[in-house]
């Protein structure tokens, strides 16, 4: 009987190669995909009611957040801005606090403390407030009433979901809120994005 | 049984003819190897004993890694204002030190603080060690190297030091110029192993 | 008998790809060295994501707070003012590295003193930086500016621009800058310029 050579490999050398790039590419996950802005869960035009819903987790596992938003518009043109701990400055080389006009309705439940919000302007640069890193402007309560925020996302298992901080009156279904962002008075902005966590984000379009 | 002697001899006959048969330098191997291992109760097979820690003295410089170290003296407080306030229960033991960075890089602190320890006192140390610059009573994180700081090392436990002594050790830290597991080449590691000890005499101040 | 030319030509091509690896491709060094810019004191630097500027350099044995810093060494201040162009960035990496290349980190003992900025688009931060260091650092030290903080192996701003900015300091001038005893004020970081920063 003839040998014939081996070819068993010729199946395993793209197998061996596939298996090699996703051994190694556990950094793009871990150092693109979830430290940015990159998948849009939901996104709509301006004055439209936009329906969201995000898969996250707290500390009991897994949850899903649920809002609608509807973006009214955007105004304001004051250089008064916020600092961190609260102090007033004044904006310079041509920013202005410029406000972001939002509509939400959700069930008092959710937790939707933390939100950040980023303009994108048609050169693509990107203005935000709201985010860990930024440190001028609001921090929590971009996204709702600064009143009635509603519940946070527990941390400790010990918590219950949905709970108020004692005297905290419940958050109402529907309510409007204009938080500020510093940004060019005369850039052009194309998109509003919210975010609660990276990498999800929801896009809303402004009008050209 | 007869059978069994015979298989015996058997055996040792053709052990000794396989011997006889070896080349000399294979005879001369196999006495050592028979000699070494005869001597094994006697400590022949030992390692050579460790030569231990070295000592501290107060005064005189230890080396810590990169970090060259003189311990002055060692205090018990029941706290260290402004930088240290434990509970009323807790004190304070410091090391007061006088530091430098040796070398030609920055290093953080952790180097430093992660590998001295105290000991002998009957009692827990409860938090890390910080390290503060004595001038200023501002925290130490990061060194640059070739300056010289008169620095307190601390370490709060749960209550008042037990006795007059307070025994203090450092570990060996080794540089590390290459690390295939970790890809962290140039880097300062500590080893788990004692490489200064010493018992100093305790201060107490109210 | 083709089985076998092909084969060798199989090996001498695979060997060929090694060399090619090896002599063209960018690995070691290169590789993972950051692209550096570089300036001096009052002229803004253009990194790919911020805009770097040095305002000012000091040397001083105290850096005024509460509690005042005072210096193993001398504190070089070193007065930044910088302003992210396309988007939010944080920068992390302080370092100094001096007339022989050695290198110098920040401090944080200074109240005020910035180890990192994180900066909002287009609106101006202005921080200080103190390093603690011996009289040999000074003379022609430059400071450098990118997004990943400095660590022994410096693999925190591989392929990341990286300003680098000449203090100014002649070996002339570093007797007369280590003998001054002015305390230097520190501001607060942020977004106030410092002549208007209450604290």
């Amino acid at each position: 009987m003839r040998t014939r050579p081996s070819r068993w490999w010729m199946a395993a050398a793209p197998v061996a190669a596939v298996a090699m790039l996703a051994a190694s590419g556990y950094r793009v996950p871990v150092f693109w995909y979830q430290s940015g802005q990159h998948h849009e869960i939901a996104d709509g035009d301006a004055q439209e009611w936009v329906a969201v819903s995000e898969r996250t987790s707290d500390a009991h596992g897994d949850l899903t957040r649920r809002y609608s938003v509807r973006l009214a518009g955007l105004g304001g043109e004051s250089t008064a801005y916020e600092a961190g701990f609260g102090d007033e400055f004044t904006l310079a080389d041509g920013m202005v606090a410029r406000q972001v006009r939002l509509d939400f309705r959700a069930d008092p439940d959710q937790p939707l403390k933390n939100c950040a919000l980023t303009l994108v302007d048609d050169r693509g640069r990107e203005y935000r407030v709201g985010h860990s890193f930024d440190a001028i402007g609001e921090r929590i309560t971009n996204c709702v009433p600064e009143e009635t925020p509603g519940p946070s996302l527990t941390v400790f298992p010990s918590e219950k979901r949905g709970t108020l901080p004692r005297g905290e009156l419940p958050r109402p279904e529907e309510w409007s809120v204009s938080p500020a962002i510093a940004a060019p008075k005369d850039a052009r902005f194309v998109e509003l994005r919210i975010s609660f966590e990276d990498p999800d984000y929801v896009t809303l379009r402004l009008p050209r | 049984m007869g059978g069994t002697t015979t298989a015996g001899r058997g055996v040792l006959g053709r052990a000794r003819g396989f011997v006889t048969g070896r080349p000399t330098s294979q005879k001369v191997g196999g006495g050592v190897a028979a000699a070494l291992l005869a001597s094994a109760p006697f400590g022949g097979l030992a390692g050579v004993p460790d030569p231990g820690p070295e000592p501290i003295t107060a005064g005189k410089a230890i080396m810590v890694g990169p970090y060259k170290v003189v311990v002055d003296k060692v205090v018990e407080l029941p706290d260290l204002k402004p930088a240290v306030s434990p509970s009323p229960r807790q004190r304070v033991i410091v090391l007061d030190t006088h530091v430098t960075l040796t070398g030609d890089r920055p290093e953080y602190a952790g180097t430093l603080t992660n590998n001295v320890a105290v000991s002998g006192g009957g009692v827990k140390t409860v938090e890390r060690p910080r390290l503060y610059f004595v001038e200023d009573s501002t925290a130490m994180t990061s060194f640059n190297p070739g300056l010289t700081y008169r620095l307190a090392l601390t370490y709060v436990t749960s209550g008042p030091w037990q006795g007059d002594a307070v025994t203090v050790t450092s570990n060996l830290v080794e540089f590390r110029e290459e690390d295939k597991q970790t890809l962290d080449p140039d880097a300062w590691v500590a080893r788990d192993e004692v490489q200064w000890q010493g018992t100093l005499p305790l201060v107490r101040r109210p | 008998m083709r089985r076998a030319i092909a084969t060798g030509a199989l090996v001498i091509a695979a060997m060929g790809l090694g060399r090619v690896i090896n002599d063209r491709i960018p690995t070691g060094d290169v590789a993972d060295k950051p692209f550096v810019h570089s300036g001096s004191v009052g002229r803004a630097v253009s990194l790919d994501y911020a805009d770097v500027t040095v305002t000012g350099v000091h040397v001083t044995p105290t850096v005024m707070g509460n509690p005042a810093s005072a210096a193993g060494g001398r504190w070089l201040v070193v007065d930044t003012q910088m302003l992210a162009t396309r988007r939010p960035t944080a920068v992390a990496g302080f370092f100094l590295v001096d007339a022989r290349d050695r290198r110098w980190i920040a401090s944080t003992r200074g109240p005020e003193c910035a180890q990192r900025a994180d900066l909002s688009t287009g609106v101006r931060h202005y921080a200080s930086v103190c390093f603690d260091v011996p009289k040999k650092a000074l003379e022609g030290a430059r400071l450098m500016v990118t997004r990943g903080a400095w660590d022994s192996h410096e693999a925190q701003f591989r392929r990341d621009d990286l300003a680098d900015i000449d203090l100014g300091i002649a070996a002339s001038e570093v007797e007369r800058l280590w003998a001054s005893k002015d305390p230097v004020n520190v501001k607060e970081s942020g977004p106030v310029p410092p002549a208007e920063a209450r604290r």
